[in-house]
């Protein structure tokens, strides 16, 4: 038992408190006690992950509640794979919560920003450190809504307000399938921990592949996987550490995350695998053409998340839990750095089109090294970060049962397509000449520092899992599934390469497309070539609009499913206005009508009737009246005739 | 011993009177005397047929005889009260022109 466990997300947890309450005092002092808290989870983090390391694995459980007999108990574990994320999610957070000190400077809503940073690394350290699926949930569902708070901090502009909306609805549809999937592993099997779930899923039956592909649901809305990914690059109208943190390092790269924690299911069931491949293959090769065709920086940068996380699951897809987490790893650290030197170029020029763009390494040249390091590392050069972790994933494609040849040349497709337009980027942001009325300069030393600390890890990480380490990231993986079973095998050890599979060959090739990409970016863009002859380039024009609109995606859902809900809102509208209305107003009116009736009937005849009675009773004393004259000889007489009357009738 | 038969017509000479009085005079005074008759009338009635029928051994006839001018004395007295006070109040004991009780 390792109670210590706790503090990790306690203590940005209760930055966020203070920073919540008291941030209005604190001005300025709130992002150093942001900085502090994450500083100290990522200590903590540390600590863990050498523990780890030295073969423990930490956990932590505690009573939630009693049910039917047994106690319900959640808890934390700390297992080599939740101590790589931990590293992860800590250590590029803490770097981004001190570039933010200087990006987010004079910002009126400063302290509220890191309030909802800490939010956002607590969420997260608990998603991470879960071992049962409803606390991962619980992370879950709270990484969404910092995502939603963030993206949406500059509420003021209405572009913000409505991306924020969109990624919450649209992750939310995920989320309905994720939850689905977790009733149904728990109706099928009865356990939801991570490590029982092991033993129930053996069997591989049909539920729990359906189960594993309703899971995949959440994982694609999380991961922006077509065809949830519209949110993603509109997330971009979030400030520029929060896309570095949430949108492209850590938050998104929960639903890989997610799937290898549960890659028992998806094993037992070629079927969920393969789901998880061919959507990845389509994201992955859509988005890098789409990046392709882009001006804003940050949107090439955000269709190139989705591309890489695409490129994530297919290493999943292929089989292999390890290639697509160890891809999650190294594209943590080159995305956060491609976001954070993108979000410097932004802070100096004010505007985000790569087209305004040029010239920039001569005035600002931390921010073009660090840049190009990590777009080289993105191209899969090697022996940068990103060239390891491709090529395990190549490999690992390449070998799996499951997955055709096709799979691997459209990974070397997008691994080109990625080259070309990272370095179109790179190019057109830092080459060539400044546009004339610029004077930008290089950021303050608190946003450069993370650039290099970055940098050092967009270039080295790879290394971890070289063959000069000796596989040693595989191996410090794998050591769960042999200690603990928590998750299946992690793909192909090294030594397990079937024959057929040249490793040497895929290799080179992915070297060699990644060299083209960026070839074929410098003849274009830095020497201004046009490549396509005139007539080609018209043929090819519908083609190009077609990519450049980005697929029509979002215009197909706002025809096919919004403007259909809207038109039938404004139906049920028009329903209720007249229809309802008309029904309650003329059930009103109705009855107004007949009070009117009963009120006639009331006025004339029950009253006639007693107003009747009366008069008649009038009437006959009237007439009664007429006797009575108050003259005594005259009552006298009458009495008489009565009398002679009597007399006559008895006679 | 005088027979019945002329009590009787003497009786309904008296009664005859007294209604004929009682039915034309003006003066409510002459009224109440007219009454006074008829009700003479009756006593003369009663204590003729007790006098004449001769298996009655008690004095029924003369004993409501008696109750019958006490009475009459009784409701005499009350009707002259009567008079005196519409007299009182009106100056005036003529019975046609006494037409309080008019409906």
């Amino acid at each position: 038992m390792s109670p210590w466990l706790f503090l990790i997300p306690a203590i940005p947890l209760a930055g966020f408190l203070i920073n919540i309450f008291f941030g209005r005092g604190l001005k300025e002092w709130s992002a150093w006690v942001a900085l502090a808290a994450a500083a100290a989870a990522a200590y903590l983090s540390i600590v863990a992950f050498l523990k780890v390391a030295a073969g423990q694995t930490l956990a932590v459980q505690w009573r939630w509640l009693p049910l039917e007999g047994e106690v319900f108990r959640l808890g934390f574990v700390v297992d080599p794979m939740s101590a790589v994320m931990l590293l992860v999610v800590a250590g590029i957070g803490s770097l981004i919560v001190l570039y933010s000190v200087g990006y987010m400077h004079g910002d009126p809503r400063f302290p509220r920003f890191f309030a909802y940073l800490c939010l956002f690394l607590a969420s997260m350290l608990l998603l991470v450190l879960a071992d049962h699926f409803l606390l991962l949930f619980i992370g879950w569902e709270l990484v969404g809504l910092c995502s939603y708070l963030l993206i949406s901090f500059w509420f003021e502009k209405p572009s913000a307000a409505s991306a924020g909306k969109k990624a919450f609805l649209t992750t939310r549809v995920g989320d309905a399938g994720f939850l689905l999937g977790l009733f149904l592993v728990f109706a099928s099997t009865g356990v939801l921990r991570f490590s029982e779930l092991h033993h129930a899923a053996g069997h591989g039956s049909p539920l729990l592949g359906l189960a594993a592909v309703l899971i995949f649901c959440g994982a694609a809305g999380k991961s922006a996987q077509f065809p949830l990914h519209v949110w993603l690059p509109d997330a971009m109208e979030g400030p520029t550490p929060v896309s570095a943190l949430i949108h492209a390092a850590t938050m998104v790269a929960a639903g890989v995350y997610l799937i290898a924690r549960t890659f028992v299911l998806f094993e037992a069931n070629p079927m969920a695998l393969q789901t998880v491949a061919v959507i990845g293959t389509i994201t992955a090769f859509f988005a890098a053409t789409i990046a392709v065709t882009q001006t804003d920086i940050k949107r090439v940068l955000a269709y190139s998340t989705i591309s890489q996380l695409g490129f994530m699951m297919l290493g999943l897809g292929a089989g292999s839990a390890f290639a697509g987490m160890f891809h999650l790893v190294t594209h943590a650290w080159f995305k956060a750095l491609l976001f954070l030197g993108a979000g410097s170029v932004i802070h100096a020029l004010h505007h985000q089109d790569v087209t305004r763009m040029g010239g920039l390494w001569r005035r600002m040249p931390v921010t073009a090294v660090t840049f190009t390091l990590a777009a080289i590392a993105m191209a899969g050069i090697p022996p940068f970060s990103g060239f390891w972790s491709k090529e395990e994933i190549f490999m690992e494609v390449a070998a799996s049962p499951i997955l055709g040849d096709g799979f691997l040349l459209l990974a070397w497709g997008i691994s080109f397509l990625t080259a070309f337009y990272i370095f179109r980027a790179v190019i057109l942001v830092f080459w060539g000449q400044t546009p004339k009325g610029l004077t930008p300069h290089e950021s303050p030393p608190v946003m450069t520092i993370p650039l290099m600390v970055l940098s050092a890890g967009a270039v080295g990480i790879g290394f971890i899992n070289s063959a000069w380490t000796g596989h040693g990231f595989q191996r410090f993986l794998e050591g769960i599934s042999v200690h603990d079973q928590m998750v299946g095998h992690f793909g192909l050890a090294a030594h397990e390469i079937p024959a057929h599979v040249n490793l040497g060959k895929i290799q080179l090739v992915s070297i060699l497309v990644g060299l083209a990409g960026i070839a074929l970016a410098l003849v274009r863009y830095g020497l201004g070539i046009r490549l396509l002859p005139r007539g080609v380039r018209t043929l090819l024009a519908p083609g190009y609009r077609l990519v450049a609109g980005k697929y029509f995606v979002d215009e197909l859902y706002e025809a096919v499913l919004l403007k259909p809900i809207r038109d039938f809102s404004q139906r049920a509208r028009v329903f209720d206005t007249q229809v309802v209305d008309g029904a309650v107003n003329g059930a009103g009116l109705l009855g107004l009508r007949l009070s009117a009736v009963k009120r006639w009937v009331d006025d004339h005849l029950v009253d006639g009737a007693v107003n009747g009675l009366a008069v008649g009773f009038g009437r006959a004393g009237a007439a009664l009246r007429l006797i009575q004259t108050g003259l005594v000889q005259n009552y006298l007489l009458i009495a008489l005739s009565g009398a002679a009357i009597l007399f006559w009738v008895l006679r | 011993m005088i027979p019945l038969g002329h009590f009787l017509i003497l009786s309904i000479l008296l009664f005859c009177i007294g209604l004929f009085g009682a039915l034309s005079r003006r003066n409510s005074i002459a009224i109440l005397m007219s009454i006074e008759l008829i009700l003479n009338a009756t006593v003369l009635n009663l204590v003729a047929f007790n006098a004449t029928v001769k298996n009655s051994p008690s004095a029924d006839g003369q004993t409501l005889g008696l109750f019958v001018i006490g009475i009459a004395a009784a409701g005499a007295i009350v009707g002259l009260a009567l008079i005196f006070s519409i007299w009182r109040q009106t100056r005036n004991i003529f019975s046609d022109e006494i037409t309080l009780l008019k409906g």
